[in-house]
């Protein structure tokens, strides 16, 4: 590219220019799997851009992004020591056998049943209320011992007149 | 999917996913961690540090990769090498009594520097970038190509823009007179 008197001078320069300018660089890292990114070229030129802007203020991780490129090309050929991958393992403990694990059902009710559930949960609280409130209506004039002004159906059928007991007592007797 | 691996049951706790994960990323990341490490360092206990950061809080830091984004191999070098590094900065934190150092040593000396502020917007990014592989990391260009994915050409003709806008910065620079000397003129009129 240069000779090795121009490697000097450029070199030279470059230190020059790096020791002023390195006062004002600085900023937040990049996520690490921007970085991964940039590493494997996926980053267009503006997403780039940034990442290459704080990596030229950060020589560690420049370093890192390098040797991961180099890693990725070749598989490495240490092999790691069985205790050492016993140990990582023990990281992610086993279920005990007196544990069973519950999952959901993957089976769910379908959505039909599910609403004539509700519905009939919503049906009998109206019923129960409505049976509440005409049972109630007529507590203080029964208190008054005056008779009910009108007796209603539903009090006809849940308060049944004594004869209709009688009646049958007269027949049996 | 990622490299082939399913990640899928690792990050849901299925510890013969986890097993099968070690087993197999154990090498690369004892790699990954044996450049970083400093004579003396227990590499095992590095190695131990990352698998420990990758599961830990349920798979936080796993859940955040994105196999669409990049490479596992890639992703997981770079976690390792930057837990690595955390791993050994804390530990390796020096402590000396403050009754143990030269008290020459203590003096602060009153030197009121300047520090001389150039444009940083001088260089493009990738301008700095290219300068820092070749003059701070040694690489040649086609390294340097290689690392950024572009042609060795693209990479010597950003290098001799990059020093073009230096030399010219610099002539201006030392062709503008300083403030002392023009005071020191200044005073010779006078």
């Amino acid at each position: 590219m240069t000779g090795p008197g121009d490697r000097t001078e450029s070199v030279a320069l470059w230190q020059r220019w790096r020791q002023g300018a390195s006062v004002t660089a600085d900023g937040a890292a990049p996520d690490t799997m921007v970085l991964a990114a940039w590493a494997d070229g996926r980053l267009d030129e503006a997403q780039a851009e940034p990442v290459e802007a704080w990596l030229a203020d950060h020589p560690d991780a420049l370093a890192d992004l390098l040797a991961a490129q180099r890693l990725a090309l070749s598989a490495p050929s240490a092999s790691a020591a069985e205790a050492l991958i016993e140990r990582a393992c023990a990281l992610v403990p086993s279920l005990p056998d007196n544990v069973v694990a519950l999952r959901r059902s993957g089976t769910r009710a379908p959505l039909w049943l599910s609403a004539i559930r509700w519905g009939g949960l919503a049906a009998s609280l109206v019923v129960t209320s409505l049976v509440g409130f005409e049972l109630g209506n007529d507590a203080y004039a029964n208190f008054a011992g005056q008779p009910p002004a009108a007796e209603s159906a539903l009090h006809e059928l849940l308060d049944p007149p004594l004869s209709v007991f009688s009646a049958d007592e007269d027949q049996a007797t | 999917m990622a490299d082939g691996t399913d990640l899928g049951p690792l990050i849901r706790g299925d510890k013969t996913a986890w097993d099968g994960f070690v087993r197999r990323y154990a090498g690369l990341l004892l790699a990954a961690v044996r450049v970083v490490a400093r004579d003396g360092a227990d590499i095992d206990d590095l190695v131990q540090e990352v698998f420990a950061r990758l599961c830990k809080d349920d798979f936080r830091l796993l859940k955040t990769y994105d196999p669409t984004r990049a490479g596992l191999t890639t992703w997981l070098t770079i976690v390792a090498r930057s837990t690595a590094r955390d791993a050994l900065r804390r530990h390796h934190v020096r402590v000396t009594p403050i009754d143990d150092v030269p008290e020459a040593q203590l003096a602060v000396e009153d030197r009121h520097v300047e520090p001389i502020k150039f444009p940083d917007e001088l260089l493009s990014p990738r301008q700095k970038l290219v300068l820092t592989m070749l003059y701070e990391r040694d690489m040649e260009v086609t390294e340097v190509a290689a690392a950024l994915k572009i042609d060795p050409q693209t990479v010597r003709s950003t290098h001799h823009k990059a020093m073009l806008k230096l030399r010219t910065h610099f002539a201006v620079d030392e062709r503008a007179p300083k403030p002392e000397d023009a005071a020191a003129k200044a005073e010779r009129r006078g």
